[in-house]
């Protein structure tokens, strides 16, 4: 084992303030890295939004490749609730294997739907996004949200 | 400034570079998962920046943080108790997904739909405050009801030019 590795490994399961101090460095990569591209999109979206041109704005671009592609409703919609759920240790209402095989299987239709050239109208978008909610509710609940060694 | 950054983009590149970001946060996600440090990936710190603190919590872990080096008191700094987590976060990702799929349900009020968005920060920064006030078991059932909440609001309040 690498010491690096033996030291994360070790700091895991040692007192919490312990744990904390030696991963905290290992992670600021990523947790710059996600800043970054952050508040980078969002500072971008607030100057395209007001050059003057239309439809350029992430929103009006992801609301556009979503009437094409109904996947996107889809999966943001069921990553949603898959984070947001109301509590920890919440199975899916089949078995995981089951439930893993049906959303996967609903995955690929919604992107057999966009590839066959349906267009998503009118409240038809809202409706997969919703049904992504519900779908990921109820076969696609995080297994622990929990308290972490932050 | 454009004239130096080209930030103004067409559709389609708009298009693009949207796709581009998204498959950067994948990446980014990938590259956390596999490495040997847990609880770093964009979704870990999504799941972070939501949970759910009561002030006495909060200020409790400030105050430990503060005092573990052998100091009596701790230092104070408006920022320790800022209210910037816990429900707001999951509304404001639900709101999004509400701006997003949506018919186009009128025309946006202010350049951007600013008053909308304004209304959804603003029901974000009194969530976020409430969260204070509630028990963080209490927090975690009322999760998935704040999602809802957030996705009509999203979708009625905030729409996208049609």
């Amino acid at each position: 084992m690498r010491d690096s590795t033996r030291a994360v490994v070790q700091a895991v399961g040692a007192p919490v303030r312990i744990t904390r101090e030696t991963l905290a460095g290992r992670r600021r990569p990523i947790w710059w890295s996600c800043w970054g591209v952050v508040w980078a999109l969002v500072l971008w979206d607030v100057y395209l939004s007001l050059d003057g041109t239309c439809g350029n704005t992430w929103s009006e671009v992801m609301r556009a490749a979503s009437a094409r592609n109904p996947v996107l409703p889809w999966i943001f919609g069921a990553f949603l609730v898959h984070l947001f759920h109301p509590r920890d240790g919440l199975e899916p209402v089949v078995d995981h294997d089951a439930a893993r095989t049906v959303m996967v299987a609903l995955t690929l239709g919604f992107v057999a739907i966009g590839v066959s050239g349906v267009q998503l109208t009118g409240w038809l978008m809202s409706a997969v996004a919703c049904l992504g909610m519900v779908a990921g509710h109820f076969l696609w609940p995080k297994l622990r949200q929990g308290e972490w060694h932050w | 400034m454009d004239a130096i950054l080209h930030l103004s983009l067409t559709p389609e590149q708009a298009r693009v570079v949207g796709a581009w970001a998204l498959v950067l946060v994948v990446i980014l996600d990938l590259l956390a998962s596999s490495d040997d440090v847990p609880f770093n990936t964009p979704r870990d710190w999504l799941l972070w920046l939501s949970q759910w603190k009561s002030l006495g919590l909060w200020c409790k872990e400030r105050r430990r943080a503060a005092t573990k080096g052998g100091r009596r008191w701790a230092p104070f700094s408006p920022l320790h108790y800022l209210p910037v987590t816990g429900a707001g976060v999951p509304f404001m990702c639900a709101v999004l997904v509400g701006h997003f799929f949506h018919p186009g349900l009128g025309p946006l009020l202010g350049p951007g739909g600013f008053v909308g968005l304004a209304s959804c920060l603003g029901a974000a920064a009194v969530l976020s405050a409430v969260t204070y006030f509630t028990k963080p078991g209490t927090g975690q059932r009322l999760l998935f009801v704040v999602a809802l909440v957030g996705v009509v609001w999203g979708a009625l309040a905030w729409p996208v030019r049609g």
